[in-house]
């Protein structure tokens, strides 16, 4: 209950430094390189010498691994061509080394400014990951940001093997304030935090089965949790896509209609739900059994 | 004197009430009827107080009031707490007031100077609130008082519930005076939990229809404190606290003092700090004490008002808060004030600005950062409370909350200034600009004069009391969140839903 450093407040840096082994991280294309923004830079807006992102080679547990982590305080870790392309060759070269590729989230998806090119960095590191996921490379989204993945590093996330989230994280396309701007205050108010976090934070995704796995708000715990993940993968099958398409369906006719998170929590079994909002990680896991079969 | 003359003020009361009529069923009035019954029992000239503080307001009562018209309405001296609330704006706006005695603006500080400046706001003076009270007694007793209470039972008895706040020291000079005391309700209830005021002193009762506003205003976020403010706490803790063996105080309500708090169970205990500091409080039952009293720092606290959130927490810790008959929380802003200035070995807050002429007994401690949000200086050379537009506008007065004879340290990110033990002017300045930082007062130091001070112990930096900056990060605090406060009250705490995000 004392205090620790939690893992939604850290830094990009800090949090890599927390998850890998001692010492292990190599920086990819770090800071001194200064591979900022062109589009920034022609609209006087200040850049970043690592455009947002922070890649690298490191190891949990002896393993190898390629490891990206977003900087939420720049730009909110929105994505441009850079960083973009940084991602991107990370993921690259993940499928050629086949090694696992793990990505620490904080981002709301296409950076504004370079809109164009962001859309089109997002879907060729989409791609990269494909190639991974084809040779059975594990590709592994971690989301426990304030800020969350929103948009197209939303989708992104999704194209990875497997999500490990903390109550902290959100996993969303929209963000709250768009869908409330669209479908107005009284079906969408982004202001009710608990609200917003019962639709699209951790718990919740851990509940539907969009997240894998669901970890308390501590660096140890992320560490262990992606540990676990480096060995295994999630096959990219026709069967398979099916089979996903399916349960999505099934899940729109069961909850489509709910206006009350709540409900979808005691749908998929949480019976006791003001100690399940209280509970975190594990904790949660635990009271969600039954829920999630 | 003839007998004519004797009991004026009482036939004037019983008048009043006179006229009332069938707008009342006995004391009870329904909400339709207040506007046509405040205009009957309200005359030209009247001292009208209007309950209002920082957290707890008659709003129901004022939004009628502020319906009215200026023939209606008019010449009113106006004697309040806080102007807070829209309702209270338009009184001035339609020139129904004569005369406003008051503590200060909180919310709506802008409406007001936009009123000082159109010469709508004809200021008696600002007071403290216990300077306020007091003079309810004295020369500005309200010849009719519109307050709030939770709960009336179906003789006028009021129930408070645990935002008691000044609503006794508004009834009892009132009440005692032939003044009118008109109470707005949450509810009207067979059976009150606990009687606060008795029905002796109520005359009219109305039922209204939303319940009064009731800010939740001293809930901090632990996930909003900042490094510089723990290392602030850890300083304080170890120069001031530890050094004095503070045992009663009275702690400010900021996120400098929360940290203050959060730091007990952890690094306080780590000093070795725990049953010997720290034990009395006088202050609001504020969340983020509760890891503190959980692990039994905390013998006792009075509060001047109560909390949104902590009405469970403070019944099931009866030991620690004032708690009524029936169990729940219980506070009082008049005997809290009285308290927190005669009771206490410290008085430990935050002020906007401070000036460096501070001339310099009790702890008086100021706990601030060198900068405020916005990258405004706290340190300047002269108050804008003493700027002479701001003066000429409130009739000579300078808003001043703490003059400087009254402030022993001051304590900022840079170390701590014993201003009350500095030998002239000089020195004093010379405390204050050591620790003022970067703010152009503080760029003005000289090195000599902050080293014979560190040397005769006036000025300490955070390595002279044994504080390490690097050691200050949030992962010091009992918790870094609203959850963990839950946590630790063991579920008994129900924050507002603003802080909730689960």
């Amino acid at each position: 209950m004392t205090g620790t450093s939690l893992f939604h407040e850290q830094t990009a840096r800090q949090r890599i430094a927390a998850v890998v082994d001692a010492g292990s991280f190599v920086e990819l294309l770090p800071p001194p390189e200064r591979l900022t923004s062109p589009y920034l830079a022609q609209l006087g807006i200040p850049v970043s010498f690592d455009d947002g992102i922070v890649i690298g080679k490191a190891k949990i547990g002896g393993k190898k691994l390629y490891i990206a982590a977003q900087v939420g305080q720049f730009v909110g870790g929105a994505v441009g061509e850079i960083h973009g392309a940084k991602l991107t060759g990370l993921f690259k070269a993940a499928a050629r080394d086949r090694v696992p590729c793990a990505l620490v989230i904080e981002s709301g998806g296409v950076r504004l400014h370079e809109g164009s090119a962001g859309e089109i960095a997002i879907t060729e590191t989409m791609r990269a990951i494909f190639e991974c996921r084809a040779k059975k490379v594990p590709t592994i989204a971690v989301i426990g940001s304030d800020i969350g993945a929103y948009g197209g590093i939303g989708i992104l996330s999704t194209c990875c093997d497997f999500r490990v989230m903390t109550e902290h994280g959100r996993l969303g396309i929209s963000g709250p304030i768009v869908i409330e701007k669209w479908m107005g205050k009284k079906a969408y108010d982004s202001s009710n935090r608990a609200l917003v976090w019962k639709t699209s934070g951790g718990k919740t995704k851990y509940l539907l089965g969009d997240a894998d796995a669901l970890v308390h708000d501590d660096a140890g715990a992320v560490r262990e949790a992606i540990g676990k993940l480096l060995a295994k993968s999630s096959p990219v099958t026709l069967k398979n896509a099916k089979a996903r398409q399916a349960a999505l369906a099934k899940r729109l006719k069961r909850f489509g209609k709910t206006e009350n998170p709540d409900d979808v929590w005691k749908g998929m079994g949480v019976r006791d739900i003001a100690a399940a909002s209280l509970a975190s990680g594990p904790e949660f896991v635990a009271l969600a059994k039954t829920g999630r079969k | 004197m003839g007998t004519a003359e004797i009991a004026v003020r009482r036939r004037n009361k019983s008048e009043r009430l006179g006229r009332v009529g069938r707008l009342a069923q006995g004391k009870f009035v329904s909400s339709k009827n207040v506007p046509d019954l405040l205009k009957r029992i309200i005359e030209p000239g009247d001292i009208l107080c209007l309950e209002g503080d920082n957290q707890k307001q008659a709003d129901f009562l004022a939004n009628q009031l502020a319906s009215l018209d200026r023939k209606d309405l008019h010449d009113i001296h106006l004697v309040m707490s806080c102007i807070t609330l829209p309702a209270h704006i338009q009184l001035f706006k339609k020139g129904m007031i004569r005369q406003v005695d008051f503590c200060y603006a909180g919310p709506q500080g802008t409406a007001v100077a936009d009123l000082v400046k159109a010469k709508k706001f004809p200021v008696g003076a600002i007071h403290t609130y216990n300077e306020l009270y007091a003079r309810y007694y004295i020369d500005l007793t309200p010849r009719v008082a519109l307050i709030a209470a939770a709960k009336a039972d179906r003789k006028g008895n009021l129930f408070l519930a645990a935002n008691t706040e000044e609503t006794p020291a508004i009834v009892e000079p009132t009440a005692f005076s032939d003044g009118i005391v008109f109470a707005q309700v949450n509810e009207i209830v067979d059976k009150l939990p606990r009687i606060d005021i008795p029905a002796d002193q109520v005359d009219f009762v109305v039922e209204a229809p939303y319940p009064m506003h009731l800010q939740a205003l001293f809930t901090r976020d632990p996930a909003a404190i900042t490094d510089v403010q723990i290392l602030m706490a850890m300083v304080a803790l170890r120069g001031i606290y530890e050094k004095y063996e503070v045992q009663s105080l009275n702690h400010g309500v900021g996120f400098n003092t929360a940290a203050i708090e959060l730091l007990l169970p952890t690094y306080g205990e780590r000093l070795g700090l725990k049953g010997k500091i720290c034990k009395y409080w006088m202050v609001n039952p504020l969340p983020t004490m509760i890891p503190a009293i959980e692990s039994g720092w905390i013998e006792r606290v009075f509060s001047v008002g109560g909390e949104v959130g902590m009405e469970r927490y403070t019944a099931a810790r009866s030991d620690v808060f004032s708690t009524g008959r029936d169990g729940s929380f219980h506070s009082n802003r008049a005997m809290g004030q009285l308290a927190g200035h005669y009771a206490v070995d410290m008085f430990i807050g935050a002020s906007l600005q401070i000036d460096v002429n501070l001339p310099g007994r009790k702890l008086v401690v100021q706990l601030v950062e060198t900068f405020q949000a916005g990258r405004v200086p706290t340190f300047v050379e002269e108050l804008d409370a003493q700027d002479p537009s701001i003066k000429k506008a409130l009739h000579g007065v300078a808003p001043v909350m703490i003059y400087g004879d009254d402030v022993t340290h001051i304590v900022t990110e840079e170390g701590i200034a014993n201003v009350g033990a500095c030998r002239s002017i000089a020195e004093r300045q010379a405390a204050i600009r050591a620790v003022a930082g970067y703010t152009p007062v503080g760029l003005k130091r000289k090195k000599r004069e902050t080293e014979e001070l560190r040397r005769r112990g006036i000025v300490q930096l955070p390595e002279d009391v044994g504080v390490r900056p690097s050691e200050a990060t949030r992962s010091l605090l009992a918790t870094q969140d609203i959850k963990g406060l839950v946590r630790w009250s063991q579920g008994l705490y129900d924050p507002p839903a603003q802080f909730v995000d689960w």
